[in-house]
């Protein structure tokens, strides 16, 4: 198992995790629609069609972002 | 972008515009270029009209205003070119009358319509001074829209044409920020790249939002076309993240979906780097 870091909480998740095993790990967790968010890994956007080809590391940083419609 | 030469400044535009032509990044020849700039500002509400207040008192010679709303009582505590008057009328006529009295060098033209995929289409056609100006690289658009739908036409239509699309947005206490240039830095990809989604709520109407928020975002959304138009500083290829709760503004890099439906017509850039040699462990970052 390795630690990740998301949106400031550490989460515990497979050593061979991509991106979107963790992410729906999370949205399991915290009713979140991975259909609206954004996702930046150590502070890099990660276009959603990479996210299962994008491994976890030790320590990785992931923040998910809300779009903002209003103006 | 081009800098396009245009007439000389008058003595009252001098001294009008003096603490901008003082600065080495501006001076007089930059002051010529925002005079023949052509921007776009698709929403006048909070953000539409703090930018458009900005951008005409700095002397962008050219704004196109788009929007079908009237003026309602609720939109007052900051939508600053309105007041208690205006409430009935188009935004779009209420807020070019006022840049007007601010600005007599600034040529507003005003669109009271949706920004809708047959609006865009007709907008080359319907007016050539705008087409001549897009040719030339003088034309950028901001979007201030309130909507998910509407965003993603206007970064449609401005990837298509290849035009810089300044996209802001605030709700509640957030804010976000970013610049798409599909001729200049295709590699940080168009803002389908990073929000694919047409069903957003999160906007003004359904969150609330303070007035002195969208005038924090929209000053940088100002500030980030004038620097594009002026050449300031490099290309700015980030989501930029304001929260108003904790005072502060945080930054990721954007990378283009190369399988992005919208933006796959762009031409490749020496800085097509995947996203696993750019994102380093322990949150260090190479560039």
């Amino acid at each position: 198992m390795i630690n990740v870091v998301v949106n400031s909480q550490v989460h515990r998740v497979l050593e061979n995790s991509n991106l979107l095993m963790t992410l729906q790990l999370i949205a399991e967790s915290q009713s979140l629609d991975l259909s609206n968010i954004a996702v930046a890994l150590n502070q890099h956007v990660v276009p959603k069609s990479q996210w299962a080809e994008t491994f976890c590391q030790q320590g990785d940083q992931i923040d998910l972002f809300n779009a903002v419609a209003g103006g | 972008m081009t800098i396009a030469a245009t007439d000389i400044l008058t003595k009252q535009q001098f001294i009008q515009y003096y603490r901008q032509i003082l600065l080495p990044e501006v001076a007089e020849q930059g002051q010529k270029t925002l005079l023949s700039q052509h921007i776009m500002i698709v929403g006048v509400g909070g953000l539409g009209t703090h930018v458009a207040q900005q951008l005409a008192a700095a002397g962008i010679g050219n704004l196109y205003l788009v929007d079908d709303d009237k003026v309602e009582n609720s939109n007052l505590p900051r939508q600053i070119l309105f007041n208690p008057e205006s409430i009935g009328q188009y935004k779009v006529s209420c807020a070019a009358a006022e840049l007007i009295k601010l600005n007599p060098d600034v040529k507003v033209n005003t669109y009271a319509e949706r920004f809708s995929k047959d609006f865009s289409e007709s907008l080359f056609a319907g007016n050539s001074a705008l087409k001549q100006a897009n040719e030339d690289e003088r034309f950028i658009l901001l979007d201030c829209s309130d909507n998910m739908p509407t965003r993603q036409l206007l970064n449609h239509w401005c990837a298509r044409h290849f035009i810089p699309l300044v996209s802001a947005s605030v709700s509640a206490f957030s804010g976000q920020l970013m610049l798409i240039d599909g001729k200049n830095t295709p590699e940080a990809g168009c803002y389908h790249c990073v929000f694919s989604s047409l069903d957003i709520q999160q906007n003004c109407q359904s969150m609330g939002v303070l007035g002195t928020a969208v005038s924090l975002v929209a000053s940088m959304q100002a500030l980030t076309a004038m620097k594009l138009v002026l050449n300031i500083g490099s290309l700015d290829k980030y989501l930029h993240i304001f929260d108003g709760v904790a005072m502060s503004w945080h930054k990721v890099m954007r990378h283009r979906d190369l399988k992005c439906p919208v933006c796959r017509h762009w031409p490749e850039s020496n800085n097509t780097e995947s996203v696993h040699s750019l994102a380093l462990p322990s949150g260090e970052t190479k560039l």
